[in-house]
């Protein structure tokens, strides 16, 4: 797919005409980008520097020199590896399984009307405007107590990071299950598809760009996740990036280490920031796929 | 038909449990809670006492509340405006045909993917600091008084510096579903009307717009959901302690749930929950009202 | 969503932030200090052989599986650093083994939850006030077990009479803990010529006056701590418990001192005694003391090592009492201290091993250390030595014979000092004037 990518870009000339009328967007574009990139410019730069240097307001100068052991203080102070691997094991898993879930229900949700459609999907919208306090505290209570107190909390975890995003997913997936052209599915039914099939085979494939759009937002979530996490996985060797790190960015905030805190930011967004990369070429190979011209 | 029947309880079973897993229990408890008193979130129901309305008429005869509800709402009316149609024209223009796509799609979505606290600290150190902040240098350079000696920091002004923050950081999210959108809009439909002489304007007026009511929606969905729970922003910029012209109800709400910070407040886990059901209900209408307002015809492509 | 959930995890460094202001754990410390502890400690090395063998052997209670102790910190805050030393030590002692789970400051959000459900929990720590008012109902009472441990020696009175008048018993053990006052800049004070610490009202004008001439801006606040500030000076005015009264029940346009108080304040505004910046954003005002810019702050005793780590400036600093006031009801020997506290839940099958275990963190050798290399008070006062930069305050704090609590008041109604703190962050900014000021809390305290 990336490959056809290069091609088509390839093959496109330079029509100033064209440029020339897209200018403003272009100024426009290159103005929030300019923005953006000189505040997480100072970011970057103040995870090199000393929170005197934060506070001075001088830290792009770099006085003192470049100050590298901001992230081996931010790495050594507790073992950042392991939070890597136990986050990217809850945000694979519970993303996966919060597609399985979602993807169907909300195709039947935007595809056919029966008793209780409409009522489903306000309920999903209320569940998203639950404050997570009031869900996560009665949960905790909930699952301290009797038979459930056994269940290993990481499975718990995993388990509410599925619950937790369903609604979100669902309600983000009617959307674009909704346009897409019922034509698909009067094909493959004459074909002898069965509706079961026809989802699995044809309208799941149809529906990637939303899917990794949102699985975008899904990983991240979990990914960052503090709350929950705390709670239900606060063993050490259990946590995750977003209890970790943060607490460490919590106690370096504290002991006034500016620089390392910024570093410890740095650190956990590069991760995230790849796979976000990583994962926006896919939607445009899901944008280019093919598929049925309506 | 009969297989239809199969295929939807097959499909919707297992979303209905987990939200029955997650939601269920939990929602009705705290609408439960709502109405008696209880003093921490996680008593039993021996701990309760039912007082009826008085949650909630107490909440609304509490001076910090109704701020925090007058906050809420300039944030999601003002932020919802700018949020919107700045993501909104960024979409249109990332899928005008510019090049650089990719690279300027990563750039405007970056501030997502860093973690607030990071990013409330550059706006307070870097951008807003009455002494070194940007503001400040950017209007001694250029000889403004009106900018070089603005505080945003004040208490005036701490809201809108707080706003400005959190919607800079907000519009490459909105944008991203928006992209995803107009991209799933057939480029024959624009192609068809540049041949019938549509100009660029014309055709995002009468073809994008259109076409994009159901995302609108979501957007508007989420733009709200969003700011139901905002909280986080609102403790960056009230060190210490909760303030007036930054509090929002959730703030407020986990002051009452957990105890303030100074531990000197009374905790009230049935206010607490008052708060949450109050919220929810605002959505609810808000999802309504939008509902109503943009009826999604049947479009397809 | 998305936002919902990054804002809760988020949260969590928030909450911590504040607790720098306010919650008394800003003793922090630098590596510095540390190696300073260490070198400490090889010196005293010979000096307590010969000690141990005079020392009784000491009997520890036998737990019942390990001890699980929830921790307020972080395992890579100095505190945790030093507090795992004590634990070890214990651990070697008593044969008990200690299971350590390093909550973070988040722990309050925890807490509550774990003791309501029994979650098998043996003993935490968290802020002193709270634990005092909102845990003390699960928590046990540990007066016998400290009547036999002869804890009375080696506690600060003041944070005990505290923890007893909130939660009517002895339910928590406090450490690390913290006392307030005016703290400056001594190089300033001495080219300024001000030779003596002033006592009351008139001689600190006098301070900030010759401070003025001198050149150097007399007084940084930063917005964090405005209450705190007009606080001090109410209650200097008419105590403590006539300042609750007034948050509780309004009343604040009849009284005098309230007004005065206010008036006192903008008195310093009008003279230029605060520096240009107040009320700076926190830290950006105290820093200026940091940076020999301003010579006075109103604060607590976190703030000498806050403002080395945050300006990397080693002054010299001093320390005195908040001032008297002409009429006023308290005397200068008042004033706010706090701490962090141990507890241990009601529910704990082994109380007594936990108990000896707070002891040996929270007393002798291992708090002496714990002082010393998180830059803190020593919670036991038959430990003399105090970390070099808070010497300072060791007098004013011996002398004490009251305590206020944090914001002396001014919180007793959390609704009402949220927009409390609205109003005084204005009289600071010269927005209002002590009129207008009283006006409008006495507006929103009749609601």
């Amino acid at each position: 797919m990336a490959k056809k990518q290069k091609e088509y870009k390839m093959k496109e000339p330079w029509n100033w005409n064209k440029e020339l009328k897209l200018l403003p967007g272009y100024i426009m574009l290159i103005l929030w980008v300019l923005l953006t990139v000189v505040m997480i410019g100072w970011i970057f730069a103040a995870s090199f520097s000393t929170g005197r240097e934060i506070y001075k307001g001088d830290l792009f100068k770099f006085a003192s020199g470049i100050h590298f052991e901001n992230y081996i203080t931010a790495w050594k102070a507790q073992n950042v590896s392991l939070f890597f691997l136990n986050s990217l094991f809850y945000a694979t898993i519970s993303c996966v399984c919060i597609i399985l879930i979602s993807a169907p229900a909300a195709y039947v949700l935007s595809r056919y009307t029966f008793l209780g459609n409409k009522t489903i999907k306000t309920g999903f919208i209320m569940a998203m405007s639950v404050p997570a306090i009031m869900v996560v505290l009665p949960l905790f209570s909930l699952t301290s107590s009797g038979v459930l107190s056994k269940v290993p909390g990481r499975l718990i975890l995993i388990v509410l990071y599925i619950c937790m995003n369903i609604p979100f997913t669902t309600t983000f997936l009617l959307n674009f299950f909704g346009t897409l052209s019922k034509t698909y599915e009067e094909a493959a039914a004459m074909d002898g598809c069965s509706p079961m099939k026809t989802f699995w085979i044809i309208m799941l494939p149809l529906a990637q760009p939303g899917i990794i759009t949102v699985s975008i937002f899904n990983f991240l979530a979990v990914w960052n996740e503090y709350f929950m996490s705390l709670i239900f996985a606060s063993e050490e060797k259990y946590r995750s990036v977003g209890v970790g790190l943060f607490t460490l960015i919590n106690g370096l905030k504290q002991n006034g280490e500016l620089g390392a805190l910024f570093a410890a930011v740095i650190i956990v967004f590069l991760p995230t920031f790849l796979i976000y990369i990583f994962l926006s070429e896919k939607i445009i190979a899901g944008v280019t796929g093919g598929g049925i011209k309506g | 038909m009969k297989k239809n029947k199969a295929m939807i309880i097959c499909f919707i079973t297992p979303a209905l449990i987990t939200f029955a897993l997650m939601y269920l229990y939990p929602v009705i408890r705290t609408i439960l809670m709502s109405f008696f008193k209880v003093e921490s979130a996680t008593a039993g129901l021996t701990e309760w006492s039912f007082n009826g309305l008085s949650n909630y008429i107490s909440l609304f005869k509490t001076d910090i509340f109704v701020e925090s509800m007058k906050n809420i709402a300039k944030i999601w009316i003002v932020g919802g405006v700018a949020v919107l149609s700045l993501s909104l024209l960024f979409a249109v223009i990332l899928t005008s045909g510019v090049r650089g796509k990719n690279f300027f799609r990563a750039v405007i979505y970056l501030p997502n993917v860093i973690s607030a606290v990071a990013l409330a600290n550059m706006w307070i150190q870097f951008v807003f600091n009455k002494r070194y902040g940007l503001i400040h240098s950017m209007g001694k350079t250029f000889g403004i008084k009106a900018l070089s000696g603005l505080d945003m920091l004040s208490s005036d002004t701490k809201f809108w510096a707080m706003l400005i923050a959190y919607c800079f950081g907000a519009v490459g999210y909105y944008m991203l579903i928006f992209l995803s959108g107009i991209e799933r809009i057939p480029s024959d439909i624009y192609e068809a009307a540049t041949l019938d002489g549509a100009t660029k304007p014309k055709q995002f007026t009468l073809i994008t717009l259109p076409l994009l009511k159901g995302v609108f929606k979501t957007n508007i969905t989420f733009w709200s959901v969003n700011t139901i729970s905002f909280y986080v922003w609102s403790q960056m910029f009230s060190p210490v302690d909760t303030e007036k012209s930054t509090v929002v109800p959730v703030l407020y709400m986990m002051d009452i749930v957990f105890g303030s910070k100074t531990g000197s407040s009374v905790r009230d886990a049935g206010k607490g929950a008052a708060i949450g059901v109050t919220l929810a209900v605002l959505v609810i209408i808000v999802f309504f009202i939008f509902n109503k307002l943009i009826k999604e015809e049947e479009v397809e492509y | 969503m998305r936002k919902k959930l990054l804002c809760v995890m988020m949260s969590a460094a928030m909450v911590a932030t504040m607790f720098t202001g306010c919650g008394g754990s800003g003793d922090t410390k630098t590596t510095e200090a540390t190696e300073k502890a260490t070198e400490k400690e090889t010196e005293k090395e010979t000096e307590k052989e010969t000690k141990k063998g005079t020392d009784e052997k000491k009997e520890y209670a036998k737990a019942d599986g390990e001890l699980i102790y929830w921790s307020m910190w972080s395992s890579s805050d100095p505190q945790a650093k030093a507090i795992q030393e004590a634990v070890d030590a214990y651990e070697e002692a008593s044969g008990n083994t200690v299971k350590i789970e390093w909550k973070g400051r988040d722990i309050q959000k925890l807490i509550q939850a774990a003791l309501d459900s029994k979650k098998p929990v043996d003993l935490f720590d968290e802020d002193y006030f709270r634990v005092a008012q909102s845990y003390a109902g699960n928590c046990m009472d540990l007066t016998e077990m400290a009547e036999a441990a002869n804890y009375g020696e080696h506690s600060v009175k003041g944070l005990v009479e505290g923890v007893k008048e909130k939660a009517g018993s002895l339910k928590a053990i406090a450490y690390q803990p913290y006392t307030s006052g005016i703290f400056y800049n001594k190089a300033i004070f001495e080219e300024a010529g001000v030779e003596e610490e002033p006592k009351t009202w008139e001689e600190f004008l006098d301070v900030c006056k010759k401070i003025k001439d001198a050149g150097y801006e007399p007084l940084a606040l930063d917005d964090a701590y405005v209450l705190y500030n007009y606080g001090y000076h109410l209650a200097r005015y008419i105590g403590e418990d006539a300042v609750k009264e007034l948050c509780k029940n309004g009343g604040w346009a009849e009284s005098e001192e309230a007004l005065k108080a206010a008036q006192d304040m903008v008195e310093l505004i009008e003279n230029e005694y605060f520096e240009s910046g107040v009320p700076g954003a926190w830290p950006e005002s105290e820093n200026t003391v940091g940076y020999s810019e301003s010579a006075m702050i109103v604060m607590a005793s976190w703030l000498p090592n806050e403002v080395k780590q945050n300006t990397g400036e080693d002054i010299e600093w001093g320390m005195f009492n908040y001032p008297t006031v002409k009429g006023g009801k308290d005397k200068q020997t008042i004033a706010n201290i706090g701490a962090q506290a141990f507890a241990i839940p009601k529910h704990s099958k082994n109380a007594q091993a936990a108990f000896d275990l707070i002891m040996t963190i929270t007393t002798g050798e291992y708090d002496q250390k714990i002082a010393l290399a998180t830059n803190s008070i020593p919670a036991d006062p038959t430990n003399e030595e105090w970390p070099e930069m808070l010497a300072p305050c060791k007098d004013g704090f011996e002398a004490l014979t009251g305590v206020y609590e944090w914001n002396m008041g001014l919180e007793a109604d959390a609704d009402f000092s949220k927009m409390l703190k609205d109003s005084t962050l204005k009289l600071f900014e010269g927005k209002l004037d002590a009129e207008a000021f009283i006006k409008e809390i006495d507006a929103s305290s009749s609601k």
